[in-house]
């Protein structure tokens, strides 16, 4: 049971959280008991050593050295896990890096009924002329801000109510509850922003409660100001109880003997949800944090376009309408596939970077950075 | 970007990959709208001498005959159909098309006997790619860049953007075999009047065929039991832009949830043919001032600003979808709105549904007024629907695919028009006791079809529910279209408005937009226009004025 | 519809004997666990009752609001709550002439045959994945997230789906989709978090690889099965992109017929914006929602049997 009591450690709790079993990248229980064995180590970031430690443990520190032989036997020892990744690296390949190729029409202004070798090669015109224009910054502000918001009020709303779903002892409700939240990701946007409108609009329920209450009217729909939030809000309603399934999932790997032990220990509700069930989703929540910060340029494009004239460009303009009205409305395929790739580039920095981070603090995040070797 | 949209993997990472593409999606129809910025194929000097002949089929006894300048001829009741095709224009052979498609998806060919009844009329098949007309512009070009192209292609005016080229590289020169007198094999299409065939002409060369409309959208509609309760027989009677002040006040009652105007972006069109700003262009004498460089256009958005600020039009109507207006109008929550005049018809036409929805209810066209006590000017901006173009093929092969359109474009009152529109009597439609073809459930479905987007001929008024709405409509044409002006520019091509002239155009359009809504002020629309003109609108002038001069 | 609610959470909180055996069945609370305080209690009713009333509300008036007439619709601004002549009429639009019935049976056999064939692709390359010294994993989960940053675009893949000759067949519904770089990441990440001492011990014992799939992860796995499945049959269910790309209109999917009644209400530009044809009525359109949710009602339930707690314990245990 140490591991339980040094998860109670209030310290613990910023910590490495993959002492748990339950924990989505739990490093398996030989490196368990070495952490346990350690247990000042957490506060020491970023070594190089200890990142590889994280993701090879000491088991892999002990067997590399046994197993590192030739390729051709690493590859003999592993050819069953590589046989089965083998289809799924054949569509990534067939479906998605061939066709990749065609972002060349980037560099081109390229036409359709020319194909892609008769099309006139103009460098890097595509990239300068975004560049340029000012309204461009205008959209890229505007994409930073709403994903910048979504991020702080809309990415842990799921979480919390992951959280409030999985406290519901009932089962019966408990299934009623999260299917009736699971719904509205069902709807279209057009739908959506039509019943919002009907709600908050400047005709709707939300302004004449306020005047009969003697306040001010307030249009949610069409201030510029608002414009981030309204997306937001909107974003919640449609998405946050879909986004509950993956972290329902993870709270239900978390390990019950963690929870039976901590109570017995004597800690409280509380206790236990910041000191076991949040280090215990932390690797999944962490995932997704930085699978999200590789689309932070695209914010929901039909959601916005829908709503883009109520609020003017000012406000409303963002990356991918920009494409829309600036490059595909005219058949510009080059212009439009200039932001595509920008918005790749920034992504995958963003990812990389955030991974990064992730082990700084002792997360796994998506992808081992050290390699065990 | 949030969590829950991103578990749903592929199909999110399809929409971005489309990003704007699949956008497409959604706004295809309104690019398709887009007027104000999209520049029709055509080319600069039409020799008239190559156009086709018009040659009128055998009179068909309209209850309102037609007029030369382009008046429709209106029905009460389907007239004795005759045959207009003798010979099947295939001979056991096969042809392709690309189309739009609005609303259902057809019944496929095996289930579908109006089709079978139509191919065998034909002689042979027709594979159709029927697209979603939102999605049109995606799908054909890229079909265009698998290189297969269809026998028949419609061009719906935003789908190819390089025109010429386009059209010279990839599609046949139809003059050949549709030039003058040439045409009178192919007496159909003969038929479709001269003005409908401008819109077909490229580089001095005919590439297309017309998909007919009727020459005006109209300037939309009014709600005529709210007008007549303040006080006003019809539009046409307000005197001027003070008056309709007046009257859109009187009409305006918030709190019985009644206002005067609500369009999806305002319904400036009614505003615009008031005002009498140009269409899209003004030619003065081989000068070319773009509708929204003159006085009367910005006249027409400082009185919508007015208008607005004076809370005569329906709180955030401007990001109304059409749903939401249909609606609104229906309820007789909003007085007056701007949509196209085919609206009118049909069993949810406005003809039909204010009554249905309330009794005491009317809706009529509205019939613009000068804003200075003078007359209006209405834009002849639906002249065609679209063209359709022709795959390079060899003599014997374009013969039949013109045959096929031949067969398409048989003008109402033939029993082909009733084929293809209708079905197959019996099983698609009923005779009434008028004889009038009554569509079945299955015929809606049979005869989704879109062949009336691969040919068509020019179209009349019918609506064989009430005589009423027939006389209505073809009189609101009688009156709009003798008001209108052409875009000087419809059959001229300029490669920069082509390829940027949306782009251009959209901060004029926000700046517009912002304008009447009170976040940005008259400067503000000046500046864009200024912008405009530097930044590529004084070179789609240069190119079109030569284009024009040549 | 607060009802059903209201009353299990009444239950929770002062459970009267009678209301105790009635969901005794259901209740999940450990031993260890300590009674809530009432106080507490009733907040998380409350704020349980507010949040589905928030998502049904909407639901409910899309409902509604698809069983009502046009003239009643007009007359509430769109939205109905409780019609007073309630009408089929949208419905039988909607399903009249069997086009819609048949793209429903495509639409489901084109999710259940994409799903499975998903799930296999991404399960098999989720395991290879979570070896952790795999030769040349690192390179191969790369690979995989690459493609969630960067897009082909269409028409390279239009001309890839061309080649493979899967033009206007189902297969490019299905292959082109076939596996998420983000699904198969979730897949690895729980696979990663099994205790891998079990394994270890069956290698011992002399079990493969891929016995060790079949036999020990896959069980252990049901719920982020479940859960990745649910991901992918949404994904198919309600893709129309490629549909409308690679196939023609006799071979669509449900998603396809339905997106064309909706569209048609969408937003449209100003001049010339000329009808071609008439905007379906709301109810058709509110229908149309209907219909496309009511396979994630009646599939859900039976889903959800594998979102249970504590799946990977009782197995680490037993």
């Amino acid at each position: 049971m140490s591991s339980s009591s040094k998860t109670l450690d209030p310290a613990g709790s910023a910590g490495p959280a993959s002492v748990l079993p339950g924990s989505a990248q739990a490093p398996g229980a030989p490196e368990k008991s070495g952490k346990a064995g350690n247990p000042g180590e957490h506060s020491k970031h970023g070594k190089p050593s200890k990142t590889g430690k994280r993701s090879g443990g000491a088991r892999n520190a002990r067997t590399a050295a046994q197993r590192r032989g030739s390729l051709w036997s690493r590859i003999r020892r592993d050819k069953v896990m590589l046989a089965l990744i083998l289809p799924g690296f054949a569509y990534f390949v067939v479906f998605h890096y061939v066709p990749l190729a065609g972002n060349i029409i980037a560099f081109l202004d390229y036409k359709p009924y020319l194909g892609f070798v008769d099309s006139v090669w103009v460098g890097l015109d595509n990239f300068s002329a975004m560049f340029k224009d000012a309204a461009f910054w205008v959209a890229l502000r505007n994409t930073l801000v709403i994903t910048g918001l979504q991020l702080v009020l809309f990415f842990p709303v799921p979480i919390m109510l992951a959280l409030l779903l999985n406290s519901i002892m009932s089962k019966r409700i408990r299934k009623f509850v999260q299917s009736v939240v699971y719904l509205p990701h069902f709807i279209g946007w057009v739908i959506i922003v039509a019943v919002f409108s009907e709600i908050l609009g400047a005709t709707g329920v939300v302004p004449h409660v306020l005047q009969s209450l003697g306040l001010p009217r307030f249009d949610a729909m069409t201030t510029p100001e608002f414009f981030p939030f309204l997306v937001t809000i909107q974003s919640v309603w449609k998405d946050a109880g879909w986004g509950t399934i993956i972290f329902l999932a993870a709270l239900m790997n978390v390990d019950q003997e963690l929870y039976e032990a901590a109570a017995v220990d004597g800690a409280g509700p509380w206790h236990r949800m910041w000191n076991i069930t949040m280090p215990g989703i932390m690797p999944v929540v962490i995932l997704l944090l930085i699978l999200n910060l590789g689309s932070i340029l695209s914010v929901g494009f039909e959601q916005i376009v829908l709503q883009r004239d109520n609020v003017g460009p000012g406000a409303g303009e963002v990356l991918d309408t920009y494409v829309y009205f600036h490059g595909i409305q005219d058949g510009q395929w080059g212009p439009a596939a200039a932001v595509g790739l920008v918005k790749g580039i920034v992504g995958l920095f963003l990812v990389l970077g955030a991974n990064k981070l992730a082990h700084f603090f002792g997360q796994e995040g998506v992808y081992s950075s050290g390699k065990s070797k | 970007m949030n969590a829950a949209t991103r578990p749903a993997g592929p199909s999110r990472r399809n929409f971005l990959s489309v990003a704007g593409v699949g956008a497409l999606a959604l706004f295809g129809a309104g690019s398709l709208a887009a007027c104000g910025q999209r520049t029709v194929a055509g080319v600069s000097n039409a020799s008239d001498a190559l156009l086709p002949t018009t040659i009128p089929l055998k009179a068909q006894a309209a209850d309102i005959a037609g007029t030369a300048d382009g008046v429709p001829s209106a029905f009460f009741k389907y007239p004795k159909a005759f045959r207009s095709v003798e010979k099947a224009p295939l001979n056991g052979t096969k042809i392709t098309a690309i189309t739009n498609l609005f609303g259902t998806a057809p019944n496929g060919r095996g289930s579908n006997p109006a089709w079978q009844a139509i191919e065998e009329r034909l002689g042979g098949t027709v594979e159709i790619t029927s697209v979603s007309s939102d999605d049109y512009d995606t799908k054909f070009n890229t079909v265009v860049a698998g290189g297969d192209l269809p026998d028949l292609m419609l061009n719906n005016g935003s789908a190819v953007k390089d025109t010429i080229e386009f059209l010279q590289a990839k599609c046949a020169d139809l003059t050949p075999y549709l030039g003058g007198d040439k045409i009178a094999a192919y007496p159909n299409l003969a038929a479709i009047p001269e003005i409908f065939w401008k819109n077909t002409v490229q580089a001095g060369k005919i590439y297309s065929l017309p998909i007919p409309r009727n020459l005006t959208g109209g300037s939309g509609f009014v709600n005529q039991t709210m007008l007549e309760k303040v006080g006003v027989s019809s539009t046409a009677d307000i005197k001027d832009k003070d008056d309709f002040y007046r009257v859109a006040t009187a009409l305006t009652d918030p709190a019985n949830n009644q206002w005067a105007l609500g369009s999806t972006k305002f319904g400036l069109t009614m505003l615009h043919h008031i005002f009498r700003t140009p269409n899209v262009w003004r030619n003065d004498g081989g000068k070319l001032t773009r509708a929204f460089e003159t006085e009367e256009y910005l006249a027409a958005i400082e009185f919508a600003a007015k208008l607005y600020k004076d809370g005569l039009y329906v709180p955030g109507s401007e990001g109304w979808t059409k749903s939401q207006m249909v609606n609104a109008f229906i309820a007789g929550k909003v007085a007056m709105i701007y949509d196209g005049l085919p609206a009118y018809t049909g069993p949810t036409g406005y003809g039909r549904s204010l009554p249905a929805a309330n009794p005491a209810n009317k809706a009529v066209p509205f019939i613009p007024f000068g804003h200075d006590g003078g007359k209006a000017q209405t834009w002849l901006d639906n002249v065609t629907f679209g063209t359709v173009m022709l795959k390079q093929n060899d003599e014997a092969k374009l013969k039949e695919v013109l045959g096929v359109a031949n067969f398409l474009a048989a003008p109402f009152g033939s029993e082909e028009y009733l084929l293809l529109n209708y079905g197959v009597e019996g099983t698609d439609y009923t005779l009434d006791g008028n004889g009038n073809p009554i569509a079945t459930e299955r015929g809606l479905l049979d005869t989704a079809v879109p062949w009336k987007y691969l040919a068509a001929p020019q179209q009349v008024v019918f609506d064989p529910s009430n005589k009423e709405i027939a006389t209505t409509l073809h009189s609101a044409y009688s009156k709009l279209i003798p008001l209108g002006v052409a875009n000087p520019c419809e059959t001229l091509f300029s490669p920069t408005d082509s390829s940027q002239g949306s782009k251009l155009g959209q901060p004029v359009s926000d700046a517009a937009t912002a304008f009447i809504a009170g976040r940005g002020d008259m400067a503000g629309l000046k500046a864009a226009i200024a912008a405009w003109k530097t930044s590529g609108g004084d070179t789609i002038r240069g190119e079109y004025e030569q284009a024009l001069a040549s | 519809m607060s009802t059903p609610v209201a009353n299990p959470s009444n239950a929770l909180r002062a459970p009267r004997p009678t209301l105790r055996q009635r969901w005794e069945a259901g209740n999940e609370r450990p031993v260890w666990m300590e009674k809530p305080k009432p106080a507490m209690q009733l907040g998380k009713a409350i704020l349980i009752v507010a949040i589905c009333f928030m998502a049904l509300y909407p639901l409910f008036a899309v409902l509604a609001t698809s069983l009502s007439s046009q003239t009643e619709i007009a007359n509430n601004n769109g939205l109905v709550l409780f019609p007073k002549e309630p009408t089929l009429a949208a419905y039988q639009t909607i399903f009249a002439g069997g086009v819609v019935t048949n793209a429903l049976v495509r639409s489901l056999l084109i999710t259940l045959i994409g799903t499975a064939l998903s799930l296999v692709v991404t399960v098999a390359m989720a395991y290879g994945l979570s070896r952790r010294n795999l030769v040349g994993g690192r390179f191969f989960l790369m690979t995989a997230l690459f493609t969630m940053l960067f897009s082909p675009g269409i028409i390279p893949s239009f001309l890839m789906v061309k080649e493979l000759g899967l033009l206007n067949s189902y297969a490019a519904l299905v292959l082109p989709t076939l596996m998420s770089a983000f699904n198969l990441v979730v897949v690895r990440s729980f696979f990663m978090n099994l205790p891998q001492e079990l394994f270890e011990a069956a290698k011992i014992d002399g079990a493969g690889d891929f016995r060790i799939l079949v036999q020990m992860v896959l069980p252990l796995s049901k719920g982020v099965l479940a859960v990745v499945g649910l991901f992918y049959a949404v994904s198919y269910w309600n893709a129309f992109f490629n549909a409308m790309l690679y196939l023609n209109d006799d071979k669509w999917p449900l998603s396809m017929i339905l997106r064309q009644y909706v569209l048609l209400g969408q937003p449209m530009g100003d001049a010339g914006a000329v009808a071609e044809i008439a905007v379906p009525s709301q109810a058709i359109q509110m229908a149309v929602v209907v219909v496309s949710l009511l396979p994630i009602v009646i599939v859900f339930p039976f889903l959800q049997r594998y979102f249970t707690k504590g799946v990977l314990t009782g197995a680490i245990k037993g």
